[in-house]
């Protein structure tokens, strides 16, 4: 007996070793290159799992944009003075009618491969990103994209290439956004042949793009490996490469940074009060406000009259829950549109908690006895189950019965979709600096669980997209947003969220913007 | 013998085409659909009833399901939603992982709770008899995540002598070896004593001890032998579990196991992912099991398949 034990110990042992033996062609399966930056100015970074390619044309995951944002290239940037040329000599020329747009390349702007960019690989990079679907609708005002989407048309007609270094892409409407839209990570551009040859291994063993570095392994579980590149149109960069290490454990990420084997760390909404005080971690801790916010949507076939509608948005106490469940992260919103961007109105009060008022309005509506709400909480984002449990305390004086109902991120969007949720607490960013970005959802897919319309916003949404003149966009969405928050009730937000990070010290020069881009470009590590 | 494990092939059988029926129906039950998840954002009804069209999701189920059937016998679940990874390779790519980290967390409960539970039947009623007790009671019932978080903060963060995360290096499987591992030598060490003590109080011993051999010889030798029959069963189901993974181990260690595989094909309501997992698992429970009640007959000479101990 002693010796079978022996025996399978002995045995379980070596094949453990065996195991271990093949770890490097286990983890490095979807590995590039392999190899990757040893010694010299290097930045860890640590970053969750993202678990697929790092293509953000089909994958939308921020953790996938923070990666390729260092890789890949648009043709033009958005920064906080504004949008910039990034691939092109200078910003595109637009026609009277705002329907045409005429670009040009930077000349001989090489990808990671070597290739160089053309007008060709831009026109592929669109069609491409039309074809996958996921973020295809970003180009719906390009003339060819329905024929596209129908299927009746391989390629996209409103892009016309006159020369290697110049094209025109023309609008079956204007679209102000336009240029916004092609500064986001979905119109990176990619070099076609080398896309088209890697197929679905793009984004895992290969990915090339004009950007300050290129990848040179991404190990699946394990991390991405990037190095600079040399031929980098902007001249080289400091840094001699950055690693992303994936670690998913928020904790874990923390205990790294402290341990001093990572130089980035995100400090989640939960572990921030334990680390804000930490004598040794505070002055390495950096926070922004990422444009978009949290806010209670209401299912508009369940809650059809607007006075139920402000009744529930008068029984929440938005500064408790800033203080008592996001610990001080989060303010007070006094719009759904936040500031730093147009239609941001600066001048509206903030929202009040008032179930005295709210008691009222439900007896207006027909309930003097109160009624139940059934909010559906996605368990994906605990911190909105907190919240939800708060809400249910602070609407009771109100006389509203709220049943909290948590559900997985994958049943919560087929509910929120089918109609199931009555009542839901979902954060929304924007894509692009733009209003249109911040609004579009309350009409098109992705806050179906509303299933709201309102004829005037949706003709000021139109309006909005169709004239460039800046005041007055500002008019229109400052009206679209009150209808939206203040009139109709649709939605309410509950809070604008400030997103810290830990950061190495002895790095200078790191950008990261309020759409949560993440740029390495600039940065150095100083001794 | 060969009647009765072919007897059990025929059941695992079975037991596999019940478990792959279960988990489809299941999955078509459960809300959430894989297209939207996977299209989110801005795709409207048309596009996302395309995909599925593509994905051949709007077949009959029973097509669906014979498709998934035939799939699996050829080891073939088809390609991840997701992460377009062929889904046999992703199993076996978390496999490997997991398998070391099942093998060195078994290693770790057997060595540590077997002896623990032969010391503490030896030294019944004293002492250290209790604080073994305690310590496995603590080992059993702490759970896992915080075990992790604390030997991270301890062997970690302070003394800084083996790494908190990744698997990269045989250190770095040590402290998920001990938070994955101290549960199962919790529950070794207890049903150990309990088999110690059983065997420890037959007629044999006392034989043994009247004749005057030495204590070791009769705890190590005759008793142990026999105590083991029960244990071998529980370390047999315990390497099962360990197989499978454990999510919250392999998430606060970045371990990309079986575990955590399953966990977010279930999220992502990745069938193809999910089916195979779910298969994965169901498979490694009947094959454990099946040597485990192999190896049970092998070991007790009394027990014959069928037959009773006469």
């Amino acid at each position: 007996m002693k010796k079978f034990l022996v025996l399978i110990l002995i045995a379980l042992m070596a094949t453990s070793l065996f195991a271990g033996g093949s770890r490097e062609s286990a983890a490095t399966s979807s590995t590039a290159t392999g190899g990757g930056v040893t010694g010299g100015k290097i930045v860890r970074v640590a970053a969750a799992n993202p678990q697929v390619a790092l293509d953000p044309q089909r994958y939308t995951y921020s953790i996938v944009m923070k990666i390729t944002d260092n890789i890949t290239e648009s043709l033009l940037l958005t920064t906080e003075e504004g949008i910039e040329p990034d691939l092109l000599t200078g910003m595109p020329e637009i026609s009277d009618d705002q329907l045409v747009y005429s670009f040009e390349l930077l000349p001989d702007v090489q990808f990671h491969n070597g290739e160089i960019l053309t007008s060709s690989d831009v026109k592929y990079s669109y069609e491409r990103l039309i074809k996958l679907d996921r973020m295809a609708s970003l180009l719906q005002n390009v003339v060819g994209y329905d024929e596209m989407i129908a299927g009746t048309a391989d390629e996209l007609a409103g892009f016309n290439i006159i020369d290697d270094t110049h094209f025109t892409i023309t609008l079956k409407m204007p679209y102000a956004p336009f240029l916004s839209v092609l500064s986001t990570s979905y119109c990176a551009i990619y070099p076609e042949d080398a896309c088209e040859a890697a197929g679905d291994d793009w984004g895992f063993t290969v990915l090339y793009g004009t950007g300050p570095f290129k990848m040179d392994s991404y190990r699946t579980g394990v991390g991405v490996t990037l190095s600079r590149f040399d031929g980098y149109h902007g001249g080289p960069v400091k840094l001699d490469g950055v690693e992303y290490r994936f670690i998913d454990d928020v904790n874990t990420q923390i205990l790294e940074y402290q341990m001093g084997n990572v130089d980035y760390a995100d400090v989640d909404p939960s572990i921030y009060p334990v680390y804000s005080s930490n004598p040794s971690l505070k002055d390495q801790m950096h926070g922004f406000q990422p444009i978009g916010c949290y806010s209670m949507s209401y299912n508009t076939r369940t809650f059809p009259d607007p006075k139920v509608r402000e009744a529930l948005a008068l029984s929440i106490d938005r500064q408790a829950i800033c203080d008592s469940i996001l610990h001080g992260t989060a303010t007070v919103p006094t719009s759904y549109i936040p500031a730093g961007i147009i239609g941001h109105d600066d001048t509206l009060p903030e929202f009040e908690y008032n179930p005295e008022r709210a008691k009222e309005l439900l007896a207006e509506a027909g309930y003097p006895n109160g009624i139940d709400v059934r909010v559906t909480v996605n368990t994906m984002y605990q911190g909105n189950v907190a919240i939800a449990t708060a809400f249910q305390q602070q609407a009771r004086p109100a006389g509203i019965n709220v049943i909290v109902d948590q559900v997985d991120s994958a049943a919560w969007t087929d509910m929120r979709l089918n109609g199931g949720v009555d009542c839901s607490i979902s954060n929304w960013y924007v894509d692009y600096s733009d209003p249109e970005s911040m609004l579009y959802p309350m009409t098109n897919t992705d806050s179906r669980s509303s299933f709201w319309h309102n004829a005037e916003f949706e003709q000021l949404l139109r309006d909005g997209i169709a004239t460039t003149d800046t005041e007055e966009r500002q008019a229109i969405y400052e009206r679209a947003e009150y209808i939206m928050t203040r009139e109709d009730w649709a939605t309410t937000p509950l809070y604008n969220e400030t997103k810290y990070y830990l950061l190495n010290p002895s790095i200078t020069g790191f950008e990261i913007d309020s759409t949560f881009r993440m740029f390495w470009k600039d940065a150095d590590i100083v001794q | 013998m060969g009647s009765y494990i072919a007897k059990r092939l025929l059941q695992t059988i079975f037991v596999l085409i019940g478990i792959s029926l279960v988990t489809f129906i299941l999955l078509q039950v459960v809300p959430g659909d894989p297209v939207a998840l996977m299209l989110e954002r801005r795709a409207d009804a048309e596009t996302i009833a395309r995909v599925r069209h593509e994905l051949g999701l709007d077949r009959p189920y029973i097509v669906q399901y014979l498709d998934f059937v035939k799939g699996a016998i050829h080891l073939d679940f088809g390609t991840s939603y997701f992460t377009r990874e062929v889904v046999t390779d992703a199993l076996l790519r978390s496999f490997r992982v997991t398998f070391k980290l099942a093998c060195m967390s078994f290693v770790f409960a057997a060595a540590v709770g077997i002896p623990c539970g032969i010391f503490a039947a030896a030294k019944r009623g004293k002492g250290i008899d209790t604080v073994v007790m305690v310590l496995s009671i603590i080992g059993v019932s702490a759970p896992a995540f915080w075990v992790a978080i604390i030997l991270q903060i301890v062997f970690g963060l302070r003394l800084n002598w083996f790494p908190i995360s990744g698997f990269d290096s045989p250190l770095s499987y040590v402290l998920p070896s001990i938070a994955l591992g101290a549960r199962y030598a919790g529950n070794m060490a207890r049903i150990t004593r309990t088999s110690m003590l059983e065997v420890l109080n037959q007629d044999y011993i006392r034989t043994a001890r009247a004749k005057g051999v030495r204590r070791s010889v009769i705890i190590l030798k005759h008793a142990l032998k026999n105590a083991l029959i029960p244990i071998v069963t529980l370390i047999g189901t315990d390497f099962g579990y360990m197989l499978t993974g454990s999510m919250l181990i392999e998430k606060v260690f970045s371990i990309p196991g079986i575990g955590k595989l399953a966990v977010d094909a279930m999220s992502n309501r990745d069938l193809p992912l999910l089916e195979g997992t779910v298969m994965y698992i169901a498979f490694v429970f009947v094959i454990v099991n099946l040597i485990v009640d192999i190896s049970y007959a092998f070991l007790d000479p009394r027990i014959r398949i069928g037959k009773g101990a006469k």
